[in-house]
C-alpha cells in the first residue's frame, strides 16, 4: 500500500512544479512573485546558542510572519527592494528588530540571536505578539510549556511536566498518584509521546507518580490535545512532543538540585562546533530507609529509580546539523528476606536513542531525518528458584523518520514525510518450569507516509489539509487519514479555528489505571481492527482583557475498535484472548484563560467533558463512563513574583468525583473440596461517583547567591494539599469483616517538601 | 457579570446524575461435573446484600426446581439432605456424564430462571503416574530449600486444541502436620484442605512444594477444564485479594452467576514427608 502513498506524494509534488499549477496558484498568491526574496535561518538564544522553538518572525507592515519550527528554523518570503523591519520575539526574550532590504530573488541566510530578559510589565508588546501568533496559527488545541514554567509551580517534591500538563483544560487524571494523561476522553496509550523524536512507552517512574522527563534536560514541551496534523500518527488522541536541550555552545554550565525524594544534576559544555549535555536523576528513598533502619524494621522492599539523558549536537556549516541523543531510565523494586520463596524482583523502564540529521537542500527546503531506537521493558519475577512466576514484556522500536518542509511562498508551506518502524513485541508469562502461559514474539513492520499543506489564500484564511496513510504488517489493514485545520481571522483580536481528522492506532495497551508499572503493549492482529477515531474541533481565540488570552474550544470524538483488558488473563496468543473490543465517544467544552505577562501570571482552565465507552461484553453494551471521566474540571494556576528574590506559586484543582462501580451484594465462591471465599458483586459499571476531588498547593521560591554575587541558587518550599483534604483514591469492599464494609482508600494528606537548586 | 453567569450555567449543565446500583437478588450456581460420574452436587444460593453478614444456610435455595437437559431429555435433580441446604444431585445410576456431550442446567427459584450449558471434556489419564515419583509415591520436602522439590506430572490425551489444565491438591489427613515454607505465593489459602495450582496450557505440570499445605497423604488431581470453569476461575480472581469483585464480563450463566463447569480428570495419591 505504501506504493499508493508514494504515488500520491509524488503526484502532489509534481503538481506544485507544473507550469499549469504555477499559473493557477499564482492567481491565488500561492507561488511567489518573481521579485520575492527570502530570508531564512535559525532563531537562537544569544547566550547559549540553543535554537528557539516557536519564535515569531514577522514584518508588521506586510502582515506577514512565520513561526520557527521545532528545529528553530524559519523561512520568510519578503518583497525585494523595500526597506522592511523584521521583528522576532519569543516568550522570555527581548524583542529583536532589524532593518532589512533584500535584492531581487535574494535568498539570505540570517540566524537571529535573542537575548533573555525577565518578564515584567514592560514587555507587553512582546507577549502580545506571542498571543497574536498563537491565535493566528492554523493548528488547534496546542499548548507549549517551558521548563521554567514547570519548576515555578508547586510540585510536591519533584517538578514534573506531566503534573503541570494535568492542569491544562482537557487533560484529565485518574488520581494524583497517576501521571497518566487522559486527554479529551482518550486513555494514555492514545497519546503519542516523543522525546527528541523517539516514541516512549509508559514514561513513568515511581509506579506512575512521576514522568520520566527530567525538567533540567528539557528545552520545550508541546502538547497537541486534538486535531494533530498528518505528520503525526499511530495514536488516536494527542501528541506530546518533548525536546531536550541541545546544550550551551559557548560556556560550560550546570545545575544541581537536591530534593526530599530525589536529586538531579545536569551539565552542558561546548564541544567542537556544537555542544554536549548530560543530566541525571536518582531517587534515594532506598538509601534513607536503609540508613534509618526502617527498611529492616518494617521489612520493606528496596526501591529506587534513576534516569539519564544525554545529547550531542554538531553543526556542519549553515546547512547541516547532527544531534545524537539518548535516554535511559529504570525503576527497580526488590525484596529479599533470605527465603527464596518470597523474593520479588520488579523492573521497568525505557531506553531510547535518536540520531537526527537536519539538512537544508535550499534555504526554502528544510529536511530532517531521524533514526530512533526505543526499548521499553517491564519485568516481574517473584518466588525465585524453580517455582518462580515470571512476567516479561518488552518492546523494541527502531524507526526511521524523514520530514521535508518546503516553503513554496509566503503563503504556502508544504510538508511531506515518511516513517518506517520495525517493532518487536515480547510477552512471556510462566510459572516455574511449566509450559509458558503466554509466549508472544511478534515482529510487525509499520510504515506511514504523509503530505500536508499550510496554505494561506488570504490574509484572514488559512487551510492545512493533510493526508496520512499507514499500515502495520500484523493487521494488514491500511489506515487512510484525511485531516484538515482551518483558521479564520475575524478581527485582530478574534480568530476562529476548526479541525477535522481521522486517526488510526495500531498498538493496544493493557494497563491498570490506578497506577502504571506493568503496562503491556501489543500490536493489532487479524482478530482486531486498528483503533480508529474521528475528531471534530471548533474553537475561538481572543483577547478578553489586556494582557490576557482566552481560548475556548469544543470537540467531539468518536472511537471504534477500542480495547478493554479482560480480567485475570490466563493465556493468550491473539488479541481477542486479551481484550474485549468496543467503541466510545467523547465530547466537551474547554475554557483556557491565560496571563503570561507581569508579576502575576497563570491561567484558569475549565473543561466540561462527557466520555462513554461501550463493550458488548460489559453490561450488555450499555454505555458507561470510564474511570477518568470527569464532568467538571477546574484548574487555577497562579505565580506571583514579589521581587527579584521571592516568587510564589499556587495551584487549585477541582474535579467531579471519578466514577466507580458500587458493590451491591456478596456470595461465597466455592469449588470442589474448597469452602470458598466471599466475593463482592458490583452493580452498573461505573454507575456512581466518588466525592468531588479538590486540592490546593502552595509554593515559595527564594533566589540567592551561592558563593556568588549572582542569584545562582533557589530554595523552594512546597506545601502540597494545604488544607489537608484527603481525597478518595478508590472505594473497596472489605469482606474480611462481618458484615462486609465499604472502605475508602484515601490519597495523601498535607505534605510539605523542600529542595534547593544551584546553577553554576 | 454576564460571563460569570454563563460560567455558572455551564457548571450547572455539567452536574452529573448518579446511576443507581441497587441490590437485586440473583441465583448463584456452583456445579461441577466429570465424565464417568454422576452429578454429585449442584449448590444453589441467592446473593446476599453486602451490608448483611453472610450466612450460608440463610442464603441457600432449598426450594428450587433444578433439571439437566442432555440429548433432548430432562433429568430433574434431587435435593441433598444436608445441614446447609441448597444442594442438589443426580446419582450416576440415573445419569452418567459423558465426555463430548453438552449438559444444560436450568434452575427455577424465587420467580427467576437461570440457565447454563457445559460441554464436558473427554476423560484424561495420567501417563507418567508410575515414573513421576519415587517408590511408594513418597515425596521428601526440605523446607529449608523448598526449591529442590520438583516433580513433573503428565496426562493425556489432549482432546481439543487450546484446552487448559489445572492441578488440584487435597490433603487427605490433616493430623500429620502443616507445611511451613515461609511466605506462600499464590495460590494462597492456608485454611483450605484443597489448593489449586495455576491454570496451564498443557497437561505437563510441575508439582512444586507450594501446592501442598499439609504433610501426609495428598490427592493430586489433574483437571482438563471446560471454558466455563476457566472463566469462573478468572471471574473470582484465583482466590486473591478479598476486595476484588466478581468479573461479570466473564459470567456464563444466563439469569444468574457462578459456575456450571466440567472437567476431565485423573488422580494419584502421594505422601509428603519432611526431609530430616
Amino acid at each position: 500500500m505504501i506504493r499508493y502513498f508514494l504515488l500520491i506524494a509524488f503526484a502532489a509534488l509534481c503538481f506544485f512544479y507544473t507550469d499549469f499549477a504555477h499559473a493557477a496558484l499564482r492567481r491565488v498568491r500561492v507561488v511567489p512573485d518573481s521579485t520575492d526574496a527570502l530570508v531564512s535561518g535559525y532563531v537562537k538564544d544569544s547566550v547559549t546558542g540553543e535554537t528557539i522553538i516557536g519564535a515569531t518572525v514577522r514584518v508588521r507592515s506586510l502582515h506577514r510572519g512565520v513561526i520557527s519550527n521545532r528545529s528553530g528554523y524559519y523561512a520568510l518570503y519578503l518583497p525585494s527592494g523595500e526597506d522592511l523591519i523584521v521583528e522576532v520575539s519569543s516568550l522570555g526574550y527581548k524583542k529583536f528588530t532589524e532593518n532589512i532590504r533584500l535584492a531581487e530573488s535574494e535568498h539570505r541566510t540570517q540566524d537571529i540571536l535573542l537575548r533573555t530578559e525577565n518578564l515584567q510589565g514592560g514587555e507587553v508588546v512582546v507577549e502580545s505578539d506571542r498571543f497574536k501568533e498563537q491565535r493566528e496559527s492554523p493548528q488547534v488545541s496546542t499548548v507549549s510549556l517551558k521548563p521554567n514554567e514547570v519548576r515555578s509551580l508547586p510540585h510536591a517534591g519533584e517538578a514534573d511536566i506531566f503534573r503541570i500538563l494535568q492542569l491544562i483544560p482537557g487533560v484529565q487524571t485518574v488520581s494524583e498518584v497517576s501521571a497518566g494523561l487522559y486527554i479529551r476522553g482518550g486513555s494514555p496509550d492514545q497519546n503519542l509521546i516523543l522525546l527528541d523524536g523517539s516514541a516512549l512507552y509508559n514514561p513513568n517512574h515511581f509506579f506512575g507518580y512521576f514522568s520520566t522527563f527530567n525538567p533540567d534536560a528539557i528545552k520545550d514541551v508541546e502538547l497537541i490535545k486534538g486535531g494533530f496534523p498528518a505528520q503525526y500518527g499511530g495514536r488516536l488522541s494527542a501528541v506530546l512532543n518533548v525536546t531536550n536541550n541541545d546544550g550551551d555552545m559557548y560556556a560550560t554550565r550546570g545545575t544541581v538540585a537536591v530534593g526530599l525524594i530525589s536529586s538531579r544534576g545536569s551539565i552542558e559544555t561546548p564541544l567542537g562546533n556544537g555542544a554536549i549535555t548530560l543530566s541525571a536523576r536518582r531517587t534515594y528513598v532506598d538509601a534513607i530507609l536503609s540508613a534509618t533502619g526502617l527498611q529492616k524494621s518494617l521489612d520493606l522492599p528496596n526501591y529506587y529509580f534513576y534516569d539519564l539523558n544525554g545529547k550531542f549536537t554538531q553543526n556542519f556549516g549553515s546547512s547541516d546539523k547532527i544531534a545524537v541523543s539518548g535516554y535511559g531510565g529504570l525503576d527497580k523494586l526488590y525484596y529479599d528476606n533470605g527465603s527464596q520463596a518470597s523474593q520479588v524482583d520488579i523492573r521497568w523502564g525505557n531506553q531510547s536513542g535518536s540520531a537526527n540529521w537536519t539538512h537544508l537542500f535550499a534555504s526554502n527546503l528544510f529536511t530532517k531525518f531521524n533514526f530512533t531506537g526505543s526499548h521499553y521493558f517491564s519485568l516481574l519475577k517473584f518466588g525465585l528458584g524453580n517455582e518462580a512466576f515470571s512476567f516479561d514484556n518488552q518492546i523494541f522500536d527502531y524507526s526511521l523518520h524523514g520530514d521535508l518542509e518546503y516553503f513554496t511562498s509566503e503563503n504556502n508551506l508544504l510538508r511531506t514525510g515518511f516513517q518506517l518502524s520495525d517493532y518487536q513485541f515480547l510477552l512471556y508469562i510462566n510459572v516455574g518450569n511449566n509450559p509458558p502461559n503466554a509466549n508472544i514474539n511478534d515482529k510487525p513492520f509499520y510504515y506511514a507516509g504523509y503530505v500536508s499543506d499550510e496554505w494561506k489564500p488570504t490574509d484572514k484564511l488559512a487551510l492545512t489539509p493533510g493526508l496520512r496513510i499507514d499500515e502495520i504488517s500484523s493487521s494488514g489493514q491500511v489506515g487512510v487519514d484525511p485531516r484538515i485545520n482551518v483558521r479564520y481571522i475575524i478581527n485582530p483580536d478574534l480568530t476562529v479555528k476548526a479541525s477535522y481528522g481521522i486517526y488510526h492506532q495500531y498498538l493496544d495497551l493493557a494497563s491498570n489505571p490506578l497506577f502504571s508499572a506493568f503496562d503491556l503493549w501489543l500490536p493489532v492482529d487479524s482478530t482486531q481492527k486498528p483503533q480508529r477515531a474521528e475528531q471534530y474541533v471548533l474553537g475561538i481565540s481572543t483577547v478578553p482583557f489586556e494582557d490576557f488570552s482566552l481560548e475556548v474550544e469544543t470537540y467531539y470524538k468518536n472511537m471504534n475498535s477500542l480495547v478493554e483488558l479482560q480480567p485475570n488473563i490466563i493465556t493468550g496468543s491473539k488479541l481477542s484472548d486479551v481484550f474485549f473490543f468496543g467503541s466510545g465517544y467523547s465530547y466537551g467544552f474547554e475554557i483556557f484563560l491565560q496571563k503570561q505577562i507581569g508579576d502575576w501570571t497563570g491561567w484558569i482552565g475549565y473543561s466540561l467533558a462527557y466520555t462513554r465507552r461501550k463493550f458488548p461484553a460489559i453490561d450488555n453494551d450499555a454505555p458507561f463512563p470510564p474511570t477518568y471521566d470527569r464532568r467538571n474540571d477546574l484548574n487555577i494556576v497562579a505565580t506571583y513574583r514579589l521581587n527579584d528574590r521571592w516568587t510564589f506559586g499556587s495551584t487549585f484543582v477541582y474535579a467531579t468525583g471519578q466514577p466507580y462501580s458500587q458493590t451491591t451484594a456478596l456470595y461465597n465462591a466455592e469449588e470442589p473440596d474448597y469452602n470458598g471465599k466471599l466475593i463482592p458483586i458490583q452493580g452498573t459499571r461505573n454507575g456512581l461517583r466518588l466525592e468531588p476531588y479538590h486540592r490546593l498547593d502552595l509554593s515559595a521560591t527564594y533566589s540567592f547567591g551561592f558563593f556568588s554575587d549572582k542569584r545562582n541558587a533557589e530554595f523552594d518550599i512546597d506545601i502540597y494539599n494545604i488544607y489537608n483534604h484527603r481525597n478518595v483514591w478508590f472505594r473497596r469492599i472489605n469482606t474480611n469483616v462481618t458484615p462486609a464494609t465499604s472502605e475508602d482508600v484515601r490519597l495523601l494528606p498535607i505534605l510539605p517538601t523542600f529542595g534547593i537548586t544551584i546553577k553554576f | 457579570m454576564k460571563k460569570l453567569l454563563l460560567l455558572g450555567v455551564l457548571l450547572f449543565i455539567g452536574c452529573d446524575g448518579a446511576i443507581d446500583s441497587q441490590y437485586a437478588p440473583e441465583i448463584v450456581i456452583q456445579g461441577f461435573i466429570y465424565p464417568g460420574g454422576g452429578i454429585d452436587s449442584v449448590v444453589l444460593h441467592y446473593t446476599t446484600p453486602y451490608t448483611v453478614a453472610y450466612n450460608d444456610s440463610a442464603s441457600a435455595i432449598s426450594n428450587a426446581l433444578v433439571f439437566v437437559t442432555v440429548d433432548g431429555q430432562e433429568y430433574p435433580l434431587q435435593k441433598l439432605q444436608t445441614r446447609y441446604g441448597g444442594r442438589y444431585y443426580l446419582p450416576k445410576s440415573t445419569l452418567t456424564i459423558e465426555g463430548g456431550k453438552t449438559y444444560m442446567l436450568t434452575v427455577q427459584a424465587g420467580g427467576m430462571t437461570a440457565t447454563a450449558s457445559t460441554t464436558v471434556p473427554m476423560p484424561i489419564h495420567l501417563t507418567n503416574r508410575d515414573s513421576a515419583f519415587p517408590p511408594g509415591n513418597i515425596l521428601l520436602l526440605d523446607t529449608n530449600n523448598a526449591t529442590t522439590f520438583t516433580f513433573d506430572l503428565t496426562a493425556g490425551p489432549i482432546d481439543k486444541p487450546g484446552r487448559l489444565y489445572m492441578l488440584q491438591v487435597t490433603a487427605l489427613d490433616t493430623t500429620i502436620g502443616k507445611i511451613h515454607t515461609g511466605i506462600q505465593g499464590p495460590p494462597v489459602d492456608t485454611l483450605a484442605y484443597t489448593r489449586y495450582g495455576f491454570i496451564q496450557t498443557a497437561p505437563n505440570m510441575q508439582i512444586y512444594s507450594r501446592l501442598f499445605g499439609w504433610f501426609g497423604p495428598n490427592r493430586l488431581t489433574m483437571l482438563a477444564l471446560d471454558t466455563n470453569w476457566v472463566d469462573y476461575k478468572r471471574a473470582v480472581g484465583y482466590g486473591g485479594e478479598a476486595f476484588l469483585p466478581y468479573q461479570s464480563s466473564l459470567n456464563h450463566i444466563n439469569g444468574g452467576i457462578g459456575c456450571w463447569g466440567s472437567a476431565g480428570r485423573d488422580t494419584v495419591t502421594v505422601y509428603v514427608k519432611l526431609k530430616r
